[in-house]
Formats: structure tokens, C-alpha cells, sequence
């Protein structure tokens, strides 16, 4: 099957030059979101670290984030890191917030399993990607919505609703 | 229930440890531990450790705290922890804590070591290098030297430590992690992490050769193992971590790991490993990861290679 847009966007950007130099190689990249500025598409990539413990990952708050150009995702509009910003002051970076795999994942018993349900939700934003661009309705926004309420961690969610909680909350419902 | 503990000090086996953390030559750091077997099989079921920081030495602890483990169930493991904190000398508790160990709940988590003790599971499945084991005359680079610089970090310093590892070789003296991590924060090489732009800058700063390069095979890391330099590479970390574990996996995508590559083991041209040491996971010392394995993990950071050697200093001290 086809790769996705999406992650072929991200990737592209974490193998850039510009990430090489800011962004902490330690950290991981999460879910994005789409940020249109001036009629261009932007998304937004927000890194956080994880460490390995029995049976997973402990999840720490998101970090930071890159907000590139859809269509030149090698260069960058935006870099924010969170740990200086006012409404982000009183998170703690020393402590885990949860971790994963949270319970929504418990029937995701392998790798595989959950790359293949990571690559549906990506095509998901690929199809809301074309539908901005086009200025068209979503028609895919029930089947993303139930994707990425498995997928999200909810752990992280507190952050990624102080990034952009129009978008998030609109796909995250538990 | 500071009584409790209290009172749980007086049997059983003392162990005292002194340090001087200041320099003045005057020990300013007591860790007591108290061993206490309640049930009379010899081993001890209850363990009290107290800390004490007296660092103007006017016998007034400025710090002081004491743990409680306690095996609950007999099997052995101590599994419930009770932690006292006074962090600023005023003989009041300024934290206190209780958690069972492995419960994964975040209101008692108030310790990195619980988690750092939990990763077993990286690497299970592959072997550790060891010279009486394997065909010396299949080994690229010089791995037996590069084992003992190795320990787990104590933060998200996988970068400061692998640099802190190549400085020991190269160098022959031993650094600490908590200085070069002081460093590296002074100079904006660390926050939160290193970004790879910045790996080797540590090793710079100490005077080393270092090259970063991108797009690199295996036969760029055999050579350069071959020319004696200290390799360190930045990967994804879930990849070699699970290895063929199809239940270990994470969240994120992409390269989010740095280790030292200390060597190659190519006794079996079929099943070549690559040996690293990372400082991520308490069994990371020596590991060999199969090559395939490897330049998958690899491949997420573009395959980025520093290579250190200490050419500079050696001419300057020769010449």
C-alpha cells in the first residue's frame, strides 16, 4: 500500500538539516496537527521524550514542537519550545506523565499491529489534508476520530490540547 | 508513621557509607542502610536506608531523608517503598511518598530508578560481547576496551553519555556525567536532550577530532573502527531495543537514540554484529545487535556516524 503523504512529511523533516540542529535527537515525534496561515497549509510536529520500562514506554510531557510547510517540509515556519513558554511553566519535565500502550491499545498485541493502525490514521490525515486544500468537506472525519481516540496517548493528550485544542479535541473523544 | 520507621531502626545488619562531595576533605554525605529480617529466615525483609547532608559541617543535617523498603508478600523483593524527605534542614518532612514497586500509577511515581529497573525486556533476545566467547580474529575495533566506560544515564543523556564514554577511551581518566551534562547545558549543547548537530561538541571542547557525517553503510563503520577511531551513532531506539520482540513497541517514529559502536563481529560473515554499548537501558553494555537490525534502526537518523579520535592532542603532546 501506498505511504502516506503525512508521514512522508514528517520524516522528511526529522531527517532534515534543520532538525538535526534543534531538535533534541532523544525525543520522538507525535501526532501532528494542521495549521493553515494566510491560506497555507502548515502542520504542526510536537516531540517528547519516552523512556523503556517493563513492558513500554514511561511518556514525558511534550517538549517541543517544528511547524513546517506542507508542501516544503524541510524548511520551518515555527519552532516552540515549551518549557519557556508562561501557560507552560508549571509542567514537570522530571516526572513520566503515563505510559504506554494505554488501555485503548490492550487488543494491539505487535509491532506490526500497531505500525498498520499508525499508518491508517496518517492516510486519514492525508484525506483531511486534500479536503483544506480543496476547501471541501471531510468525509473522513468520523473514521479519523476513531482512529486517533485509539491512538492517542492520554497521558500526552493534556499537552497536545494545550497546542492546538481546536484540533485535537475534535478528533480525540473518549 | 515516621515513628514507625523509626522504631524499625533498631535491629538487624548496619551498613554505613561515607562521602565527601565538596573536595574539602572533610565527609559531608552519611548513607546509613539498616537490614532487618522480621521473620527470622535470614534475609532481610525490610530495608531502611537514611541519607544525611551536613555539607558546613555543624552537625545539623541540610538534607536529610529515609526510605523504607519492605518485602509485603515474602517473595523475596522488597515491592513497597516509603520515602521521608527534609530537603532544607528545618527537621520537618517536606515530602513524603509511599509507592509499590511495578505499580505503574503516576500519583506514586517519584523515581526514575523504578523505571530504569523495569526495562529488561530491551535487548532480551541478543548476546553481550565477551572476549572468552567470541572468534577474537572476526572482531573489528577494540571492544574489550570500551566495556568498562559503560553505565546507565540517570536522565535523558544518552548523547552527553555516549561522548562521556569515547572521552574515557580516548583519554584514559574518567569524567562524570553530571559535570560534562553542567557543561554541555553552559554551552547550549543540552536541554532536555541533545540535538545532533551538537553531538560531539563535548569532545571538541576537550580538545578531540570529531566528524560528523550522514548517509553512511556499514563498510563507512567498519572502516572507521578499523582506523582506531570512537565511533557514536544516533538510531531509533525502539527498533534494536524490541530486536525481534514483536510485543515491545512505542510510540513516535524516526531516530530518538545515541550509543557508541564499539566494535564488529564478523566471525560469522552470515550473521555479522554490530557491538555498541548504550547507556539507555541496564543491560546495554556490549550489546550485539544483529547488522540488519541495526541499519534499520540506523537508517532512521539518516545513518549519522561521529567519528572522534584524539590525532590533535597526541601531535601536540609529541610535538
Amino acid at each position: 500500500m501506498e505511504q502516506s503523504r503525512m508521514k512522508e512529511v514528517i520524516h522528511t523533516f526529522n531527517h532534515s538539516e534543520l532538525c538535526r540542529k534543534l531538535i533534541p535527537a532523544e525525543l520522538a515525534s507525535g501526532w501532528p496537527c494542521l495549521k493553515k496561515v494566510r491560506g497555507k497549509l502548515y502542520i504542526v510536529i510536537p516531540y517528547f521524550n519516552r523512556m523503556p520500562v517493563k513492558s513500554g514506554y514511561a511518556l514525558y510531557p511534550i517538549y517541543c514542537s517544528a511547524t513546517i510547510p506542507w508542501k516544503m517540509p524541510e524548511k520551518m515556519l515555527d519552532f516552540t519550545v515549551y518549557t519557556i513558554q508562561e501557560n507552560w511553566k508549571d509542567v514537570d519535565y522530571s516526572k513520566p506523565v503515563g505510559f504506554f500502550k494505554h488501555k485503548a491499545l490492550e487488543d494491539i498485541r505487535t509491532k506490526d499491529e500497531y505500525i498498520a493502525l499508525c499508518n491508517r490514521l496518517y492516510r486519514c490525515y492525508d484525506e483531511m489534508v486534500l479536503a483544506v486544500l480543496e476547501n471541501k468537506p471531510f468525509a473522513g472525519e468520523e473514521k479519523m476520530a476513531g482512529l486517533f481516540s485509539k491512538l492517542m496517548e492520554p497521558s500526552l493528550y493534556p499537552f497536545y490540547e494545550k497546542i492546538n485544542k481546536k484540533f485535537y479535541s475534535n478528533f480525540y473523544k473518549m | 508513621m515516621f515513628d514507625d520507621l523509626l522504631s524499625a531502626l533498631e535491629p538487624g545488619e548496619e551498613n554505613l557509607f561515607a562521602a565527601d562531595t565538596d573536595g574539602d576533605s572533610i565527609a559531608d554525605t552519611f548513607i546509613v542502610e539498616h537490614n532487618i529480617d522480621t521473620n527470622g529466615d535470614g534475609m532481610a525483609d525490610i530495608v531502611v536506608t537514611e541519607t544525611f547532608v551536613d555539607l558546613d559541617h555543624d552537625s545539623q543535617p541540610g538534607y536529610y531523608s529515609i526510605t523504607e523498603e519492605t518485602d509485603t508478600d515474602g517473595d523475596g523483593l522488597l515491592d513497597h517503598t516509603v520515602f521521608l524527605e527534609d530537603t532544607d534542614g528545618d527537621s520537618f518532612f517536606d515530602m513524603i511518598a509511599e509507592w509499590d514497586v511495578g505499580e505503574y500509577d503516576m500519583s506514586d511515581m517519584e523515581s526514575l530508578e523504578q523505571l530504569e529497573a523495569s526495562d529488561a525486556e530491551a535487548y532480551s533476545e541478543f548476546g553481550h560481547f565477551a572476549p572468552t566467547d567470541v572468534d577474537m580474529d572476526g572482531i573489528i575495533g577494540t571492544p574489550f576496551e570500551s566495556l568498562d566506560s559503560w553505565h546507565v544515564q540517570s536522565d535523558n543523556t544518552c548523547a552527553v553519555v555516549s561522548q562521556e564514554f569515547v572521552l574515557e577511551n580516548l583519554l584514559d581518566r574518567e569524567f562524570d556525567e553530571g559535570e560534562l551534562r553542567a557543561i554541555a547545558e553552559e554551552h547550549g549543547w543540552y536541554d532536555n536532550g541533545t540535538s545532533m548537530e551538537d553531538v560531539g561538541k563535548l569532545l571538541e571542547y576537550y580538545g578531540v577530532d570529531v566528524e560528523q557525517s550522514t548517509e553512511n553503510t556499514l563498510d563507512d563503520l567498519r572502516s572507521s573502527l578499523l582506523e582506531n577511531n570512537q565511533i557514536i551513532v544516533c538510531l531509533d531506539a525502539d527498533e534494536i531495543w524490541s530486536g525481534q520482540n514483536e510485543e515491545m513497541f512505542g510510540p513516535g517514529m524516526d531516530a530518538n537514540h545515541t550509543v557508541q559502536v564499539i566494535g564488529m563481529d564478523e566471525s560469522n560473515p552470515d550473521d555479522v554484529k554490530i557491538i555498541i554499548n548504550d547507556s539507555g537501558v541496564t543491560n546495554g553494555q556490549g550489546v550485539m545487535v544483529p547488522a540488519d537490525l541495526f541499519v534499520d534502526a540506523w537508517e532512521d537518523s539518516g545513518c549519522f556516524m561521529l567519528e572522534a579520535s584524539c590525532a590533535t592532542i597526541l601531535e601536540a603532546q609529541q610535538g
